[in-house]
This record gives C-alpha cells, structure tokens and sequence, in this order.
C-alpha cells in the first residue's frame, strides 16, 4: 500500500509466470519435434507424432472412454447433487449437518482413500472392474461440486421464489421445475464444465477402479511408466487443448454471473 | 360452496395448508433428497466406513478374512520403513505447503493492491490449473531429465558438465512438481482474503507511524491469517496424499506415504494392511486439518 511502485514484486510475479508457463510450452514445442527422444534443443518441424496419434487405436478407444465416462458422471451427479442441495436447502431434516459434511468427504480426503475404500468394496461384492466401476466413482466425487455450487446459489436466492410458485397453486415438485430451476441454469453450467473436466482429468481414484479399458490419463500414465514415445508429448499438448475449452467457458459464465450481479467464485 | 375457495385468499390458505401437511412435504423430501442420501450412503459411507473395518481383518494370500487383530495397525504405526516413509512425506508435503505459499503470497499481494486489470492477473496465474494434471507432471520430465531442457541449458551455458541426475527421480523433483501443480490452489485462497481487506487499517498503521515491514508482520499477515488457513487446508492434504506424482518423478528415493498404500492394493495384495495405512494417512489429514481451523479461530488481530 506504500506509494512507490513494487518493482521487486513485479518482477517476481514476471519469474513466476515464466515458471507456471514454461513446463506447458515447452511440452507443446516438443509435440512438433522431429527427434524420437526429447532433447533440446528440438531438431526440426513435423505432424508425424499427432498422425501416429489419429491412427492409435488406444489413444482412441481411451478418449472415447474419457468422453463417455465423463458425460454420464456430469450427468447422473448433477441430478443426484441438485436435488440434494434443494432438499437441503428447503427442507430441515435430522441428519442435515452430516449430510452436509459427508457429501464434501471426497473432495476433502485423499483420492488415494477413495479410490481403494471403493475398490475393497467392489472386490468383497465381486463386482469386476470397469467401466462401470469408474463411473461409479467419478459420479461419487462430482456430487460435491454440484452440491456445493447449486447449494450456494440456492442459499443467495433464498425461498421467496418457490413460496411465491406454491402461493399461486404449484406443488413442491413443481416450483421446483418452474420456478427455481431456470434460476439455476448458469450455476449449473458452470458447476458441469468444472464437473466434466475433473472427471476428464481425474486419475487418483480412477487408478484403482480402472479394469481394462484406459481413460485418457491413465493411458498418458501407463505410457509414461513403460516407455516415452513423442506420441505422449502429441496426446498430452491434444489434452491441453481440450482443457482451453472449458477455461473459455468459464471466462464466459464468470462474465455472465459477473454481470447479473451475483459473485460467484469458479474454481 | 365448492371443496377448493378459488378466490386469493382462499389459494393462499389451500398452499398454506399443503405446505404445512405432513405426508406431502416428506413425500417431497423423499423425493429430492432420497436418491442422493442413498447414493452417499452406499459409496461415501460404506466403503469408508469399510476401510477400517478391513484395518483389522487378516489375509490369507489374496484371501480376505474377517477377524478383529490390531496387527495391521501396529505395523503401519511401528515398521520402520513405514515411519521413514511417514517422515519423508511429512516433510515433502510440508516443503510444498510452503513454497506454495513463497510464491502464491507476493503473486496475490501484488493482484490485490496493485494490479489494474484484476481478473486478467487472476486468470493468469489461475489458467493452468485447467489443465490436465498428468499433463503437467509430464511437462515436468520434459524439464528435468538427464537429456531435458534445463540439464541441456545449464551444461550450454557452462555452469555444469554432466547433466544432474538428481533433477529427475528424486524428493526435490516431487517437491517441485507437486509446488507447480498445487500453486493455484494457494494462490486463490490467499487472494480472495487479500483483497477483501478493509484497507484503511493498514493506512491506520501507517499513520501512526508502523514501518512497513512492521505493518506487514503486525497487520497485513494477521488479517491474511483465513486465507492462508485455507491455502494450507487445500495444499497439504493433497500433496500428503499424492502418490501419482511421486511414482513418476519421485524415484526410489521419493516415494510417498500414498504410495505405500498403493503398493498393498497392486503388487502385494494385502488388503487389511492397506487398509490400516489409509487409516492412520486419513488420521494425519484429519489432525492436520482440525489444528488449522482451530488456528484460524484464534483471532488475533485487535481493532479499538
């Protein structure tokens, strides 16, 4: 707050940028390199690694799976963690405190606990990894961010808007859909591009309930523990790009809450 | 008269009485609230609430046996490659909670008090945080291999003559990774609070004359104290139980708690003591986190 300028801290903020940027491009330049081992400084231009990419069959089959994987987990918890959240948010019921701190339990404890609390499960009911298995989780995780996110906006809206719709002759089932959930659409875009990308990225519960079909970072995972091939360096910079997508859409919706007037935070 | 008064008031009183019935309103509950109470019930619940009931289970090769014996649990808290182990990632998550928190602390410093364009400063620093988590572990080992840009660079430039091994597969390069990777989360809750000060009271101290760096110990850090509760709530969890970074960077020499964990539910098959070393991590986190929010109550900044 003192007046002169923070040259210093100007500077640091110039390194630290440097730092959090520089591993990313780096990473990208090395996706276009001729040479098969990553040494720099790079040799020469080429698409080949992103062809030999198209062509994988692995590379493939484990993005459809991600895709897959991640549409059915938004989906499913974004039902199941709303109306959760009006439940709470509407109706007082014993239990209500608990249930609050359990939803936030798999973002709080450690995905290494999740992952192997859920595998035990599924092993001592032998039920086979797969699919299945890894939507299960996902879908346990992303419970939270609905929960937490529609939860917020409820509570900033208060209950005038579904007293005012049951006034005029709606049914509880039915305020609910005419009235409070338009209310909630941006919140509940924002809460699913941050759904859909935690569960495109997530890899420490995944790990453990993963049976033989890869998601894309276990694929990157496997690749790196038996061999670099150039190809991980074209995949990883292709799942860069993917993540832009939502980092604009959540520039556009925290725009969008920015302008109604209501602050609400993205992670 | 008909069964259902359609003018207002009459309405109002019908929805009065709907609202205040029973059977509908727990009906409706049910109805919101039960799929996913059932949900969290099932794989919340149950599964954690498993974990421990496996700690003290036995195992027979890949056989799990039910049975009520501490032997999981004293190994996990006596064996001796356990407590180095336990050690090691004590210390590597505390070394990453505060470089985090090195660097996060001038970066939110300076977007809260003088930055212009604050949302843009944000995204900024923010932006990477999107991006894949392996992604970012990998763009490290681009770095720091024995072929890797900065071995390369350093030997260019003189300074060495063969590349450092020590950059790749050790403590140091999970440190570094889990730092990059964790750096948002420090940076977010740090500048939420900064820049919510009321700031007028470090104006208040330097009008009666505190130095500036006796304002910033005195004023700026304490009133800070909620954001940097919460920095250090989000980082240290998740690099105490990280196991993916150092199973790719780490080495021999950098492997984790989690790891250990790991290791029992993929090469060695035993269950019941995996279990046990999920407990005792699950009751450090825990510990950790009960001590920081009993540290944030503490208040003590005093305004007359």
């Amino acid at each position: 707050m003192a007046g002169r300028r923070p040259r210093g801290l100007w500077v640091f903020a110039a390194l630290a940028l440097v730092f959090v940027y520089a591993p990313i491009a780096v990473m990208v330049l090395f996706s276009f390199n001729t040479t098969e081992i990553a040494v720099w400084p790079m040799r020469g231009f080429t698409f080949d690694w992103y062809g030999e990419m198209v062509q994988s069959e692995k590379i493939r089959a484990a993005f459809l799976l991600s895709v897959r994987v991640a549409l059915i987990a938004t989906l499913v918890a974004g039902v199941l963690g709303t109306t959760l959240a009006y439940a709470a948010h509407r109706f007082r019921f014993p239990g209500k405190r608990l249930l609050q701190r359990i939803v936030l339990m798999p973002l709080v404890v450690p995905g290494v606990v999740t992952g192997i609390a859920l595998l035990t499960v599924f092993d001592q009911i032998q039920v086979q990894l797969s699919v299945t298995t890894i939507v299960l989780g996902h879908i346990t995780f992303l419970i939270a961010v609905f929960f937490t996110t529609v939860f917020a906006r409820l509570q900033g809206l208060g209950t005038h808007i579904e007293r005012a719709a049951m006034d005029l002759g709606a049914s509880e089932a039915r305020a609910f859909f005419v009235a409070v959930l338009p209310n909630l659409r941006t919140t509940l875009i924002g809460a699913a591009v941050i759904a859909f990308t935690l569960s495109f990225d997530e890899i420490a519960v995944t790990f453990f309930l993963t049976g033989t079909q890869n998601t894309v970072p276990m694929l990157i995972y496997s690749m790196l523990r038996t061999g670099l091939t150039p190809t991980v360096n074209a995949l990883a910079t292709t799942s860069l790009l993917i993540s832009l997508v939502p980092i604009a859409v959540a520039a556009a919706v925290g725009a969008r809450i920015a302008r109604e007037g209501r602050a609400e935070v993205l992670p | 008269m008909s069964a259902i008064d359609h003018s207002p008031a009459g309405r109002l009183s019908a929805a009065r009485r709907t609202r205040r019935a029973g059977p509908a309103r727990s009906r409706t509950l049910a109805l919101f609230g039960g799929p996913g109470a059932v949900w969290l019930a099932l794989f919340i619940l149950i599964p954690y609430a498993g974990i421990l009931v496996f700690s003290f289970w036995r195992t027979d090769f890949a056989n799990l046996i039910p049975a009520f014996t501490l032997d999981n649990l004293h190994r996990a808290l006596t064996d001796e490659v356990v407590r180095n182990v336990l050690l090691r990632t004590l210390w590597i998550a505390l070394a990453v909670t505060a470089v985090t928190f090195v660097v996060a602390f001038p970066l939110a410093y300076l977007g809260a008090f003088y930055v212009k364009r604050k949302r843009l400063f944000v995204f900024l620093v923010v932006a990477p945080m999107w991006v894949s988590y392996i992604v970012r572990l990998y763009s490290w080992r681009l770095l720091l291999g024995s072929d890797g840009v900065l071995n390369k660079a350093l030997i260019g430039a003189g300074v060495i003559d063969h590349p450092l091994e020590f950059l790749l597969f050790s403590p140091w390069a999970v440190i570094l990774t889990l730092s990059y990777v964790y750096l948002p989360f420090m940076f977010i809750s740090l500048f939420s609070v900064l820049d919510g000060l009321d700031k007028s009271l470090m104006r208040a101290a330097g009008d009666l004359y505190a130095a500036p760096a006796r304002r910033f110990a005195r004023v700026t850090i304490p009133l800070s104290k909620p954001g940097i509760a919460a920095g250090v709530m989000m980082v240290f969890p998740l690099a105490f139980g990280d196991y993916i970074a150092p199973g790719l960077v780490g080495g021999t020499g950098g492997q984790m708690f989690a790891n250990l964990v790991q290791n029992q539910f993929g090469t060695t098959f035993n269950y019941p003591f995996g279990a046990a070393l999920a407990v005792v991590l699950l009751a450090i986190v825990m510990a950790v986190l009960w001590l920081l929010e009993r540290w944030r109550r503490v208040e003590d900044v005093r305004v007359f």
